[in-house]
């Protein structure tokens, strides 16, 4: 027995050391098909994070930042469809790889890569910076453009979307320094084309559904740049570290070393922000974060993102018969209270932020946002006098909480079901109120919570089987170009079977239509038209928060999905 | 005894092959894997076609079965239906970063609870057993996901007020050279303590009862009668024989805990199984999903014969056919 003993001593000692063992030698990076990272017993993050100083001061010192990142990704090339995170475009594409224009926290297009853009109805121009480099030293020239344009129309490429690029149907050049691609059609859209430049010699002959699973690098494995950053390394669960780019043609950045360290859990993220293990975070919205909204020697920032949570009431042969009233429409709109919704989900931690009245653009968007919608704010006495005159019967007199009375109209129940996202708090709570909203005004609302993976699936969604949705369009850029296949008709992301042919006519328009002027005003009357028809009622954009240490400066927030790294190289601590 | 392993291995591997099926049914009924691309206004409705045939989407689930064995089989897991990335690299490293804490921690508990549960069953309604019983079940009760928080409060309020780091909220990193040094026990110290306390109090309370068991033991009073010292008694005779059941649990619970301490990984974003299991679950990643689900099937079915074996060598009593 004592043998016995003994031996499971040892196999218990040999455990331990075993584990040990483990945590020594495992090897995080994951090779992608052209690189050939050596295995090391340490991981390129481990060595970073050792040399990070761990007080605020001495990362002063340094000039050294640590960011909390609160995912991790799939890989850096996020034209893909595994890859389009926005933590990828984080940590990977913003501060590293940059693209004809950029678009500022206001929405406005800044001219990057290119100095000059000319756009005509059958051609894009584009005259590129003649300082533009690669950090290899090689210039940034037309046939990077050619090699990018190339990735995205080939059909073995798995792009999450041609938009545009399908339309150029060749590029001629003059001089290494200006290209012109010719359209088929007039492409309204195109200051979000060529976003992202691929660097054409250190990609050539790679396989571009591969490159990227762990760098930003060419065939030769070293990284590679063309912005105020070179992602120097990335180590999967753990982090990124940037380092500064000096042959950046812009304002060298202030800061010599940007370390994204990946902590998932936004309860995590909070006591890293408070402890100093990280001097910034950009978490997802959670009332969490209220702790931090008054905590001192820290900035909180919190803006509407571009994210269109917004309901919509189905037209189709799913729907019920009532909701082709626009009474009936109008009463759902005018007996919500939004703001109060607004209010209980996102008071907490992100005072302040407006409703959405606007199916089109955003709140943060001053040239091109109408509130359309406002008209519609919460007056449910207005709502019942409506149902009335609409000829309904059997509802309320006035709005009451206590109300059990529901309207009928010309033989239709003004009842529907409410779908959204089961186990998202924030919708559930949503849907909690507009039932008893609408309840208060004599419409039943029955619950309708389904798990996200079956919302968005085949059944749901895309074969527009519900009555009345509630979900969100999240938006890359500001551009009203993602309106056209929605709310067009027959459009293939219109899912709810709203037909105006008008509506639909200035959206296809405004596709070709390279004025921004009168763009301009075809999205903005398109959306007042909708704003009559109520195809959908829009609600809020969720807060994009970013917080960061009292002593940084140059931190913007943006609503856009380029993320907080997207003026980078303007970060600098104070002293 | 030998004969009995072959036979447990070659039942197993029925059992894996059905586990592997209901596994692969259940995931794939779960729902589509590009649910999320669908909800992208900008993703093209052709490319989503074309992903639903290029992974096989749109056959029944029986085909997809057979794809998917040969996937695992041949390639490893194969790979990622979202990523294109092979699983295994992935999988592999979040294996060791489990194993690394859940051998600490269970040892820790195991260590800690047999002293407790040994001293409590000597001490029976002494002071010290009344106060480790209470404390065992205030272990018990307590939710994973708040004592890692309250842990991380403490810890972060204890370096504000004094500027001393103890110990690090987040993250598996590790300066310097070899596993023990103290940046990684500083890492790992919250996650071990949040384990510790959970799995002392199981095997603090199993050990007592054990031994509790074992010391009225007609044998054991026999041996005080012949004057055997005490110490020897509770050594030779008791000991050893409640150890039985403990370690037959701990090596059941450690199994089970391979599959990832899935909610203090979360918490603590550590790059474990647990961590990966939500991360892939969020995403839809069906067949990571898979891999990890089979490679707990198989954890479990390795620990359930691992147990079998050390209770058959701890009992000579127990022979098996």
């Amino acid at each position: 027995m004592h043998r016995r003993l003994g031996l499971l001593l040892g196999a218990a000692l040999a455990a331990l050391l075993l584990s040990a063992a483990a945590g020594a030698s495992v090897n995080f990076a994951r090779n992608s098909a052209a690189t050939a990272t050596p295995k090391t017993t340490e991981t390129a993050f481990e060595r970073a994070w050792a040399a990070v100083p761990k007080s605020q001061k001495a990362r002063e010192a340094k000039k050294v930042v640590v960011f909390g990142a609160e995912q991790d990704i799939d890989g850096f090339n996020t034209s893909l469809n595994c890859c389009s995170e926005y933590w990828a475009v984080v940590m990977g594409n913003s501060p590293v790889l940059r693209g004809a224009y950029t678009i500022t926290n206001t929405g406005a297009y800044i001219h990057d890569l290119a100095t000059k853009v000319v756009a005509t109805p059958r051609s894009l121009t584009y005259v590129l910076r003649k300082n533009a480099k690669w950090n290899d030293g090689r210039h940034v020239t037309a046939a990077d453009f050619i090699y990018t344009w190339k990735q995205f129309i080939n059909p073995n490429n798995d792009v999450a979307t041609r938009a545009g690029y399908d339309d150029i149907t060749g590029a001629t050049t003059k001089g290494p320094y200006q290209v012109t691609f010719h359209l088929k059609a007039p492409f309204a859209d195109y200051k979000d084309l060529f976003g992202l430049i691929y660097p054409s010699v250190e990609l050539a002959g790679q396989d571009f559904n591969k490159i990227w699973a762990n760098c930003v690098c060419g065939k030769n494995g070293k990284p590679i740049s063309d912005g105020p950053f070179i992602l120097q390394s990335y180590t999967k669960g753990q982090g990124a570290v940037l380092v500064k780019n000096n042959t950046w043609y812009g304002k060298k950045a202030s800061l010599n070393e940007i370390l994204f360290k990946i902590i998932t859990d936004t309860n995590t993220e909070i006591q890293a922000m408070r402890g100093g293990e990280v001097d910034a975070i950009a978490p997802s919205p959670q009332t969490a974060l209220s702790q931090l909204l008054h905590q001192s020697g820290i900035v909180y920032s919190a803006i509407p993102a571009l994210y269109q949570e917004h309901l919509d009431l189905q037209f189709g042969p799913h729907g019920v018969p009532i909701m082709k009233m626009p009474a009936f429409r109008k009463a759902i709109m005018l007996g919500i209270n939004r703001q109060a919704i607004v209010n209980s989900l996102f008071g907490s931690y992100a005072p302040g932020l407006k409703l959405l009245n606007n199916l089109i653009f955003f709140n943060t968007d001053k040239l091109n946002y109408r509130p359309d919608f406002a008209k519609w704010n919460y007056n449910p006495k207005k709502a019942i006098a409506m149902l009335k005159a609409a000829g309904c019967t059997g509802g309320p007199s006035t709005p009451s909480a206590s109300n059990n009375a529901y309207w009928t109209c010309h033989g239709d129940k003004a009842e529907f079901t409410y779908t959204t996202t089961l186990g998202n708090q924030r919708r559930e709570t949503s849907e909690a109120i507009v039932q008893a909203e609408l309840k208060a005004i004599g419409i039943k609302v029955d619950n309708g919570l389904v798990p996200a993976n079956v919302m968005f699936g085949p059944d749901v969604l895309a074969a527009k089987n519900y009555q009345a949705m509630e979900f969100a369009w999240v938006l890359g850029s500001p551009d009203g170009q993602w309106a056209v296949d929605t709310w067009r008709c027959n459009g293939p992301s219109n899912y709810l079977s709203y037909c105006n042919k008008r509506v639909s006519a200035l959206l296809l328009d405004s596709q070709h239509q390279l004025n921004d002027a009168k763009r301009r005003a075809e999205f903005q009357q398109a959306d007042a038209l909708m704003a009559n028809d109520l195809p959908s009622v829009p609600m809020y954009s969720p807060p994009s928060i970013l917080i960061y240490k009292k002593g940084l400066k140059g931190f913007k927030n943006t609503p856009t999905s380029a993320g907080p790294t997207w003026n980078a190289q303007d970060w600098q601590w104070t002293s | 005894m030998l004969t009995f392993i072959v036979r447990r291995v070659l039942y197993s591997i029925p059992v894996l092959i059905v586990s592997s099926f209901l596994i692969f049914t259940f995931v794939s009924l779960a729902g589509s894997p590009l649910a999320k691309l669908r909800a992208n206004p900008q993703f093209s409705q052709v490319t989503l076609h074309h992903l639903e045939h290029q992974y096989h989407l749109d056959k029944p689930i029986p085909v997809r079965y057979a794809y998917w064995v040969e996937d695992v089989t041949l390639h490893k897991f194969g790979s990622s239906l979202l990523t294109q990335q092979p699983i295994w690299p992935d999988l592999k490293r979040v294996m060791a970063h489990t194993a690394q804490l859940i051998i600490t921690s269970e040892l820790l508990a195991l260590i800690l609870g047999c002293i407790v549960g040994i001293y409590s069953a000597i001490r029976q309604y002494s002071a010290f057993d009344y106060t480790f019983t209470s404390l065992s079940f205030l272990g018990f009760a307590m939710p994973t996901f708040w004592l890692a928080l309250l842990l991380q409060i403490l810890f972060v309020d204890i370096y504000l007020k004094w500027n001393v780091r103890i110990f690090y909220t987040s993250g598996l990193n590790n300066p310097g050279h070899g596993a023990w040094s103290i940046d990684r026990l500083q890492h790992l110290g919250l996650p071990i303590i949040t384990l510790l306390i959970i799995s002392f109090a199981l095997y603090s309370r199993y050990m007592r009862a054990s031994m509790l068991d074992v010391i009225n033991m007609d044998y054991v009073r026999t041996a005080r009668a012949k004057g055997v010292p005490e110490g020897k008694v509770i050594r030779r005779h008791v000991l050893r024989n409640a150890l039985i059941p403990v370690v037959t649990v701990a090596t059941l619970n450690f199994g089970a805990l391979l599959s990832g301490a899935i909610i203090t990984e979360t918490v603590f974003s550590l790059d474990g199984m647990g961590y990966y299991f939500i991360n892939k679950l969020n995403n839809l990643d069906l067949y990571a999903i898979m891999a990890w689900l089979l490679v707990t099937a198989v954890c479990v079915i390795v620990f359930n014969l691992i147990a079998d074996i050390v209770y058959g060598y701890l009992d000579p009593r127990i022979r098996y056919d």
